[in-house]
């Protein structure tokens, strides 16, 4: 099954994203808000895999499809991902959401530390809310989103946090498609706790950073 | 106990470090031992048993990163770093990397740390007396020097009393296999092993000249009937080619230069009968392997402190007055250290070399008693120490034990571990790690499997479309630099056993 313009032919009468939407509104009203007014027409084309979930596919400048997740099963390929993470940061920043299966798969870890949702694509994210039940996520007051927002004001997110340590967890698939936007990311997360360690932890951070000099040379 | 030992860079350094490895092993059997050394090298001691966890540090990916002002990045995963091994709480941190190694050291927080120690109020220093003995050495009087610094290492951490063995070095499996391939039956089953060479050192002082190097290795393949494989990093290659342009039968020439990783290097030379070579990393990787060496020093090379540690390795040493030399760059003599050793004295090195290793008499004419010719052997201590050919005394051979790490194994049944780990590790990088590497490690995947597929026929009628429809599906992929196809083609496409099961869906076309 293949829907092209899938979103606006969906929407209308798809209660998954109604309720999705609803609990946004709550959590993020201006993301909602945006969302609710998207151009119904997304560059992203949904399609069922051969397990019966869903994955989106993007044609790029040369016209050859990429896909973002498994078009075989998603949600092996998504915990598999998650595997690989050793989750004992107090946060970690999420880098590209696409359709959300791998927040769902560090979700099954039991991480209790903060998520940090980034995801570059608006309309990608539209399509998320289309085909999975996030409004749980939404409620939880540790999963924070960032999405499609303009990154001067993703430090500010960072300070409400309060953490001294994020993993940053790249899922490739879906941040290679906005690379300048995911680099900007990272490097303002990387900017924030140096900034924060150098305040917090003075004496050590002077050390680490006369070990930096020693490695220069 | 927690055992850290720190060495970050440097090839033939960090492989002077093997013996140490054994030793803190057989000395403190239940230990955790850690090494913490640059990215690239955890490679070599993968199945290593003597080391139970790698740091890997990417010393240059900071640089560049510093370059390209992120600094902050650096900053942030240093202290990461240093945030997680401080937890593991280290009874004993043995630094072989001075001043970069210290504030690690100092960092990370050690109950003992020993060669080399910082403190923000003192600065860098010496803990413990024998690496400031080493230091004094080095600094003041290094001719006079008669410790390898293998065995410096060993006193620095109180080892020094374990036995030696004759191998501390096993090329993974997956290295013998690949090296097979990069060898294409270069040798021969139950044909003499081969001879590498390795013309290039990273210094162009260190280089013994690629005239010197054509004379013996036509003698080696024309007169001693060798194959010879030429090994070297990529910024040899040149320097192979001119080579090899001025020998005019190539036949029984292998040339690897530019073509292995450290991985394929230790495999193919541990296939190799001997290692002809100046002072480099290979030399200490061959000796650590128990493959024999014939090394050349000359210039700033002091064989007392850096030959190839072990018994029977050869070295030919002009020891003259200014050796070893402090300033290559500045020479009056006009390199006449290197000038000493000329073609004839290596053949003729190593015909005795070759002579002794069969218990026979040598057959080359030792009538040149300038011959300068040195013997690896094992004092009564166990220390190693070199003897004048002719007067090596048998009786002063302290024999290192046959502890061998694993006997090497015969080429190349690929097993579905090896290809299961392989996978692992593409799909890592392509889902969260480095997407280049991820395409990179995928191709070398595509090989190591094709081999797998020759070997199992029974599995090749599984894959879709045969192994032709598998490259046609996967090179789709690669076209688009799309991670996911690639990931569902090594996940359902790639039949590793009979029980496969194929799963449709991944035509990627468009």
């Amino acid at each position: 099954m293949t829907s092209k313009n899938g979103v606006a032919s969906s929407i209308a009468r798809n209660d998954v994203y109604l309720h999705n939407l609803k609990a946004l509104q709550v959590r993020d009203g201006e993301l909602a808000g945006h969302i609710s007014i998207l151009d119904a027409h997304s560059r992203y084309i949904t399609e069922k895999t051969h397990n019966g979930s869903i994955t989106a596919k993007i044609r790029d400048q040369q016209g050859t499809f990429r896909y973002i997740h498994s078009s075989i099963d998603p949600v092996e390929e998504a915990r598999e991902w998650a595997r690989h993470f050793v989750l004992e940061t107090p946060a970690i920043a999420v880098l590209g959401f696409g359709l959300g299966y791998h927040l769902f798969a560090l979700r099954k870890r039991s991480y209790s530390g903060s998520i940090i949702v980034i995801e570059a694509d608006i309309q990608l994210f539209q399509s998320s809310l289309l085909y999975r039940e996030l409004a749980p996520s939404f409620q939880d007051n540790k999963v924070h989103w960032f999405v499609g927002k303009d990154l001067s004001t993703l430090e500010s997110l960072l300070c409400s946090i309060h953490s001294d340590r994020i993993a940053i967890l790249p899922f490739l698939p879906v941040s290679t498609l906005h690379p300048e936007y995911y680099e900007t990311t990272t490097g303002i997360i990387h900017e924030y706790l140096y900034k924060k360690r150098l305040l917090e932890n003075p004496s050590l951070s002077r050390d680490i950073l006369q070990l930096t000099e020693c490695l220069q040379h | 106990m927690n055992i850290l030992v720190i060495r970050l860079h440097r090839l033939g350094d960090i492989l002077q470090l093997c013996p140490l490895f054994r030793g803190l092993k057989s000395i403190y059997p239940s230990s955790n031992l850690y090494l913490l050394t640059g990215e690239g090298y955890e490679s070599l001691f993968i199945e290593n048993p003597d080391i139970d966890h790698i740091i890997p540090l990417p010393e240059k990916k900071y640089r560049y990163w510093m370059k390209n002002a992120k600094d902050s990045r650096v900053f942030n995963e240093l202290y990461d770093l240093i945030d997680d091994y401080k937890k593991v709480d280290f009874d004993l941190i043995i630094n072989r990397q001075y001043e970069t190694g210290a504030m690690l050291a100092y960092l990370i927080g050690g109950k003992q740390v020993v060669g080399g120690s910082y403190h923000p109020d003192q600065g860098f220093f010496f803990s413990d007396s024998v690496s400031e003995s080493l230091c004094k050495v080095i600094k003041t009087d290094r001719k006079m020097n008669r410790t390898n610094l293998v065995d410096w290492s060993l006193r620095i951490a109180g080892v020094h009393h374990s036995i030696p063995s004759d191998r501390y070095l096993a090329p993974s499996r997956q290295s013998l296999i690949e090296a097979e391939s990069l060898l294409g039956g270069t040798i021969k089953t139950g044909s003499p092993k081969p001879v590498a060479v390795q013309i290039g050192a990273s210094r162009a002082f260190r280089q013994w000249g690629i005239e010197n190097f054509a004379l013996l290795i036509s003698w080696l393949t024309k007169v001693k009937g060798k194959t010879v494989i030429l090994i070297g990093s990529p910024e040899e290659m040149n320097n192979s080619n001119a080579l090899l342009e001025k020998i005019s039968d190539r036949n029984h020439i292998c040339n690897l230069v530019g073509k292995t990783n450290l991985g394929t290097l230790a495999a193919v030379l541990d296939q190799c009968e001997t290692l002809i070579t100046g002072d480099t990393g290979p030399m200490h990787m061959a000796a650590m392997l128990g493959a024999s060496v014939l090394a050349l020093f000359y210039g700033t090379a002091f064989p007392w402190e850096t030959a190839p540690y072990g018994k029977g390795h050869f070295v030919v040493f002009p020891d003259v007055a200014c050796a070893p030399c402090a300033d290559p760059a500045r020479c009056r003599e006009d390199h006449f250290c290197k000038k000493q050793i000329t073609p004839a004295i290596v053949q003729e090195a190593f015909q005795v070399m070759k002579a002794k290793k069969e218990h026979l008499p040598s057959s080359g004419d030792r009538s040149s008693a300038s011959l300068p010719i040195y013997v690896t052997a094992f004092d009564r201590n166990g220390e190693q120490t070199l003897f004048p050919f002719d007067r090596e005394s048998e009786s002063c051979g302290y024999h290192a034990t046959k502890v061998s790490l694993r006997e090497p194994v015969s080429l190349s049944l690929i097993d579905v571990n090896l290809l299961e780990k392989n996978r692992e590790a593409v799909i890592k990088n392509l889902l969260s790690g480095d997407l280049s590497k991820g395409f990179q490690m995928f191709s070398e995947y595509i090989g190591l499997y094709s081999q797998f597929l020759r070997q199992n026929p029974e599995i090749y009628s599984l894959a879709e479309g045969g192994f032709a429809g598998i490259i046609e599906s996967c090179s789709r992929g690669l076209h688009a630099g799309d991670p996911v196809a690639i990931i569902d083609a090594l996940r359902y496409k790639f039949p590793l056993s009979t029980e496969f099961e194929k799963r449709e869906g991944t035509d990627r076309g468009s």
